[in-house]
């Protein structure tokens, strides 16, 4: 990965970033693997939350995104 | 995926939706620079859209965002209790998901019944719907550089196509 990254872009640039982004996403995770766990924060309550904590009680839809 | 979410609740599924970085920052809707920034666009997004679905705030550094591929606007289902990954997608398309929380359904069914069933990999090519006036229109609720910015993107995707469909 590029060294000069920054996660929280200031402006939407189609480039090398975007570039990464896909490749990344190509080889990051495949079907059948564990999904990895981590840690969000619930936004109806500020509290700290797990994915393991939603999937040892059902299947779980996970959709990420903003705005656009 | 609303309406999705609602008819599959009584089925097993949980919908959560992961707020990450800013896709297409503008000076309405900036990048984050903040959590508690971040916060406040999460409950700004979450009005605006009407989302009804848990909203799951992703850390500043986005490491659950980074930690399934950083696309802006990717889908995955995981199975309850082992967390394997049942489907992962590029970019969200309701009617795809239907389609997969059908077969998984069905092959649920099957797993109760004491049949025995067995992995294998799948591979699909989705096709899902463009939507560029809707989408238009939220980068001009993001601010004028969003717009700018996108405009940008379509002249140089003239001399660099883009990788995905």
């Amino acid at each position: 990965m590029n060294e000069d990254y920054s996660y929280n872009y200031e402006g939407y640039d189609p480039g090398e970033r975007e570039e990464e982004d896909f490749a990344r996403f190509q080889g990051i995770l495949s079907v059948g693997q564990e999904a990895p766990d981590f840690e969000v924060t619930r936004l109806e309550d500020g509290e700290k939350i797990r994915l393991s904590d939603l999937t040892a009680q059902s299947h779980v839809v996970l959709e990420f995104g903003s705005f656009t | 995926m609303e309406k999705l979410a609602v008819e599959y609740q009584d089925k097993g599924f949980l919908f959560v939706f992961i707020y990450t970085r800013e896709a297409h920052p503008g000076e309405i809707r900036p990048c984050h620079t903040s959590f508690e920034q971040k916060l406040d666009q999460a409950h700004a997004f979450q009005k605006e859209y009407d989302i009804q679905r848990p909203i799951l705030v992703d850390s500043l550094d986005g490491a659950a965002h980074r930690a399934y591929g950083s696309l802006p606007d990717m889908l995955y289902l995981v199975g309850k209790g082992n967390r394997l990954i049942w489907f992962r997608a590029d970019w969200t398309d309701a009617d795809t998901l239907q389609l997969i929380l059908e077969y998984q359904i069905k092959r649920l069914e099957t797993r109760q019944g004491n049949r025995k069933v067995g992995p294998n990999y799948c591979e699909l090519l989705g096709f899902r719907p463009r939507m560029w006036d809707r989408f238009v229109k939220h980068l001009h609720t993001n601010g004028p550089q969003a717009v700018a910015d996108w405009e940008a993107a379509m002249e140089y995707w003239k001399t660099h196509p883009p990788r995905h469909g």
